[in-house]
This record gives structure tokens, C-alpha cells and sequence, in this order.
């Protein structure tokens, strides 16, 4: 008996220590600045620009049924997850991994914007900076909820009802590939790169992307794609001129 | 109730299938309420309607546990529709902290765990207020064979709640660490680790139920009270092993895939994990006939003092 009310108490202190509001501020706060900030010389700046295609077999994913709720397309709506046209790969997060001068590149205050359209994350995939205001919209007439799952980062989760206002969230430490996911609609599926500069680019439906304002110098570049893995490659910009890099993804074995 | 309770499991199993355990994002208010319901579309009819069916469950909990206060004088009784009641708060409890902490893989197969502890504790419970409980049973158990076969059912649920636990922990690792979470474990590393070990483990199981089974069968064939679970474990046992089969092809194989949960998916695993807590709570009720058959009261059913058993 005694050992039942123990379990009982036990049970309380529990649901005590549990009962609480998901928090609604914003993940953490950015880290101190201590580097020095880096001035760009805009005069001599350049850029690398590319196209990222696909080789192989052709991937069909299923089409994707949103009819579970009535606000969502009723038609069959084909995946982000793989956006092949003419052999060119769309949502592929390229971005300068080293070669960049050391020291702090600033935080931009314009918020990125994630919006949902169409029962879909648009866009599905994009890059901020770290401490960068990420904008959350809901434009359907569907109810959505906003679940980030990063690692290094604190996870939130928030319900967002059709037309709410604009959630605002930020990230304080750079991660790669933070899945973002809608609970009420388990299709919607995005992915945001939060880094450390403002030097990354997502390839178009063309396959296209460039980051612009480099500082002359080597650099190695990576191409991620959340089906097809990564890739790198050596790329020497110059001053005033674009530098070509191209990637081609294969089927993932 | 334990009806209820098995309906309940369903309901939790299609929250995981559907990737829904985060649809209502607060506990234990939903959408800030502890009484509006929400509109039940998309995930929130999943997560949502767990909850409603919970609050029910543990509704009736409580009013058995005052019921059987009221009426029923046997001491253990009372005391086990009290655990009942603290269980299913306690059930309660778990399943807010996995929302509150966004699901994490260890409280999300406790949760899973002890929910189907609770729905074989109801089951016992519908044993014990049974009539045929309170009845002398026409036929006995010769002490040395019952004891054998409570040593088998013992061990046949020790291996039955490995298996829920990797079967569980394979679940909620795939929603929260896989491909439809975080991307962290890739899918070889999460098989590897559980449902390779859950397959293994399958087999041992399968191995003790058609063993246990087919020794009541032969040995106890006219005792109802064994022979009816017997016959329902192997025939759940090929069921299970087939949705098993099932389940590994529309996860792992397709699912990888797959942009969103298909109704496959969510039928095949939900059926395998009902399956399993059925065959679970079966066992649990056939090592309690056991005890009770083998005619010996304070010896081998130690709570159940009371009870006057006429020498075999």
C-alpha cells in the first residue's frame, strides 16, 4: 500500500514538473560577437555561379495525397523532395565551406521568410545566417504547425492557424539540413541551413544558383542535396569575375 | 475497460504511424483548452482523439477503483484497481513529457511500454471480477506440471516485453532520429541497433508461444480456462508473424520512399502492435488461470489468501 501511494506521489511531482506551455521565444540567443567584422571590398568582388544536374536512372516519388484535409489541394501534388527538369536538380543548398577570410561577417536583420502555400513549405529548402530572424507564414486557409527539429539548436513546436499573424523565430549556432516538419499534415517537409555568413545559394528548377561578393581567392565549395548526399569542389574566384562550378548528382546507392 | 484500454493502444499506435504525436503542441491543454475540441482534421484528429480516449479510460479507472472500494472485500483487489488508477496517471504524465520535450525516443517506448502494461493489468482486472473466477474450476492442475508451465509463461512474457520494448524503441527512434525526423541515425544504423534484435528476438517468442501453447493444449486440453488462450495465442501468432513480415516491407523497404505515411503503413503497423499487446495480455491471463487451476492457494497465489480452494 504504501509502496502504491509512493508511486501515486511520485506520478505528481511528475505531471508538477511537466505541466508547462511550450516556449514561444525565440531558440536561443546569438553568441557574443568577438571576431572582428570582415569589410568586403565591393569593387573587386566576385562570385561563383553553377548549374547542378542529374545523371541516372529517373527517381519518380509517389505523388503526394493531401485530401486528409479539406484546405489542401484535393489533386495528387508531386514532391519537392526530388525536383528533377531536364536533367537539372532544384534544392540543392550550395554554400562556401572554407577559404572564406577569418572573422565576422555580421548578421543580417532582413528576416528570412518560410512561408506555407498550398499545404507546402515554400521554399523547401533555403540557408540563413546564424542569429538571422527566420519569418513564418501560414497563407492557407489550413491549420499548420511549425515543428524544427535541429540538433545543435533548441527544437520548438508551434501551431499556427490559417491567416495567424507571422511567427518569428532565430537560430543561435550554425547547422546544417534543420528539418522542419508540419505534424498536422506529415508530407510538408522543409529544410533550412542555418550558417555562419551570408555565402550560400539554393539551385533554382534550372538547376542554376551563384553567391556573389567573394573576395578574391581559392575556396571550396559544397553542393548538399537531403536525397543525393553532398559534394565538393576547389573553385579559384578572381577579382571582378564569375567563377564556374558545376555538380552532377547521381542516384543515391 | 479493457476493451477500451486495447482501443486506446490503436489510437496511440496511429499517432506514431501518422507522424502525428506533435499535431496538438501543448499538455495538457490542447490549443490551450482543457475542454474545446479542436477542429479533428490531419494530425490532430490523430493526437486529439488519443487524448479523448484516454481521458475516458482513465475515467473509468476511477470509477471501477471506487466501485471495487464499495463492494468487493478482497484487499489485493482494491489494491490493484488503486495501482490501476496510479498507472494510468502515471501513463498520462509520460505522455505529456514526450510532447513537452518534443518526443524524445526513450520516454515516447516508455509511454509506449507501459501503456500496454496498463491494458494487461485491465485485463487481469476483468479476470479477477469474473464470475468463473469465483467459481470452483471443474478440473485441476497437478502442482508439477503447473509450476512448469508458470516457469514457461514467465519466461515467455520476459521475451514478449523485450520484444515490445525494441519493437517500440524502433518505432519512436525511426519518427524522432530517422527519415522522418531529425535524419540523425540512417536507417541501417536504427535497423541494426533494434529491428534486427526485435527479429531475432521474434523467433524466441514464437518458439515459447507455439512451445507453452501446445503443452496446454495437450496436457490441460479440458481445462476452458487454458485451452481458450492457447488456441488464440498460435492462431495471433501467425497473424502477428505475417503483419511482422508486412511491417518490415512497408517500413523499411517502401518507406524510405515514401513522401508520407500510407494507409499500408499505418494499417500493417498499427495491426502489429495490437497484435502484440493482445498476445501479451493473453499470456498475462494464462499464467493467472495457471496459478489459480494449480489448487494451491497461499503457496502458489500468495494474495489471494481467502479463497477456499477444495483439496484435489
Amino acid at each position: 500500500m504504501k509502496n502504491i501511494v509512493f508511486v501515486f506521489l511520485c506520478g505528481l511531482g511528475l505531471c508538477s514538473a511537466g505541466c508547462r506551455q511550450p516556449q514561444s521565444s525565440p531558440a536561443g540567443s546569438p553568441s557574443p560577437v568577438k571576431q572582428m567584422m570582415v569589410t568586403l571590398d565591393s569593387a573587386t568582388a566576385g562570385s561563383i555561379a553553377g548549374t547542378i544536374s542529374f545523371q541516372g536512372p529517373a527517381i519518380k516519388l509517389p505523388a503526394i495525397d493531401m485530401t486528409a484535409d479539406p484546405a489542401c489541394p484535393q489533386k495528387p501534388q508531386a514532391s519537392d523532395a526530388i525536383a528533377i527538369d531536364h536533367g537539372k536538380l532544384a534544392n540543392v543548398f550550395v554554400y562556401v565551406k572554407e577559404g572564406l577570410p577569418p572573422g565576422n561577417y555580421g548578421i543580417p536583420t532582413e528576416p528570412v521568410v518560410l512561408d506555407q502555400k498550398g499545404c507546402r513549405y515554400q521554399p523547401h529548402m533555403l540557408g540563413m545566417v546564424a542569429g538571422q530572424p527566420l519569418q513564418i507564414l501560414n497563407s492557407d486557409n489550413a491549420d499548420h504547425n511549425v515543428h524544427a527539429m535541429p540538433v545543435s539548436n533548441q527544437p520548438w513546436n508551434e501551431s499556427q492557424a490559417a491567416k495567424d499573424p507571422a511567427i518569428t523565430k532565430t537560430f543561435a549556432k550554425p547547422e546544417m539540413m534543420v528539418a522542419v516538419q508540419c505534424n498536422q499534415h506529415p508530407w510538408m517537409r522543409a529544410y533550412i541551413n542555418v550558417m555562419a555568413n551570408s555565402y550560400f545559394a539554393v539551385s533554382g528548377a534550372d538547376g542554376k544558383f551563384e553567391i556573389r561578393n567573394l573576395p578574391p581567392g581559392q575556396y571550396t565549395i559544397t553542393a548538399v542535396h537531403e536525397k543525393f548526399g553532398e559534394q565538393a569542389a576547389r573553385v579559384i574566384v578572381a577579382s571582378r569575375q564569375t567563377a564556374k562550378a558545376d555538380f552532377t548528382f547521381h542516384p543515391a546507392e | 475497460m479493457a476493451a477500451l484500454a486495447l482501443l486506446l493502444l490503436i489510437a496511440g499506435g496511429l499517432v506514431t504511424s501518422n507522424n502525428a504525436g506533435l499535431a496538438v503542441p501543448d499538455w495538457p491543454t490542447s490549443f490551450g483548452s482543457l475542454y474545446k475540441m479542436p477542429r479533428m482534421i490531419g494530425g490532430v484528429k490523430f493526437e486529439h482523439g488519443h487524448r479523448v480516449v484516454a481521458e475516458i479510460v482513465g475515467l473509468l479507472t476511477i470509477v471501477v477503483a471506487i466501485w471495487t472500494w464499495r463492494v468487493d472485500r478482497r484487499r489485493w483487489m482494491r489494491g490493484l484497481t488503486l495501482a490501476a488508477v496510479a498507472g494510468v496517471i502515471f501513463q498520462g504524465v509520460l505522455g505529456g513529457l514526450t510532447v513537452l520535450n518534443f518526443l524524445p525516443p526513450a520516454i515516447s517506448t516508455a509511454h509506449a511500454t507501459v501503456g500496454q502494461t496498463m491494458f494487461c493489468v485491465l485485463a487481469a482486472i476483468a479476470v479477477f471480477t469474473s464470475r468463473s473466477w469465483l467459481e470452483e474450476p471443474a478440473e485441476k492442475i497437478m502442482r508439477v506440471d503447473s509450476r512448469k508451465l508458470i516457469r514457461h509463461l514467465w519466461m515467455l512474457i520476459g521475451f514478449m516485453y523485450l520484444q515490445l520494448i525494441l519493437g517500440a524503441a524502433f518505432r519512436h527512434v525511426w519518427t524522432k532520429w530517422g527519415p522522418m525526423g531529425t535524419n540523425q541515425w540512417p536507417v541501417h544504423k536504427i535497423v541494426h541497433a533494434f529491428l534486427y534484435p526485435h527479429i531475432l528476438n521474434a523467433l524466441l517468442v514464437a518458439g515459447l508461444v507455439a512451445y507453452v501453447s501446445l503443452r496446454a493444449l495437450v496436457q490441460h486440453a479440458g481445462i476452458r480456462q487454458l485451452r481458450r488462450p492457447a488456441i488464440a495465442l498460435l492462431l495471433l501468432l501467425i497473424v502477428q508473424l505475417l503483419l511482422g513480415v508486412s511491417a518490415y516491407v512497408v517500413r523499411v523497404v517502401q518507406g524510405v520512399n515514401e513522401v508520407q505515411p500510407t494507409p499500408a503503413l499505418v494499417s500493417v503497423t498499427v495491426a502489429h502492435l495490437s497484435v502484440g499487446a493482445l498476445m501479451l495480455a493473453l499470456a498475462v491471463v494464462m499464467i493467472i488461470q495457471t496459478y489459480r487451476l494449480s489448487g494451491e492457494p497461499a503457496a502458489v497465489l500468495p494474495f489471494d489468501r481467502d479463497r477456499k480452494v477444495a483439496t484435489a
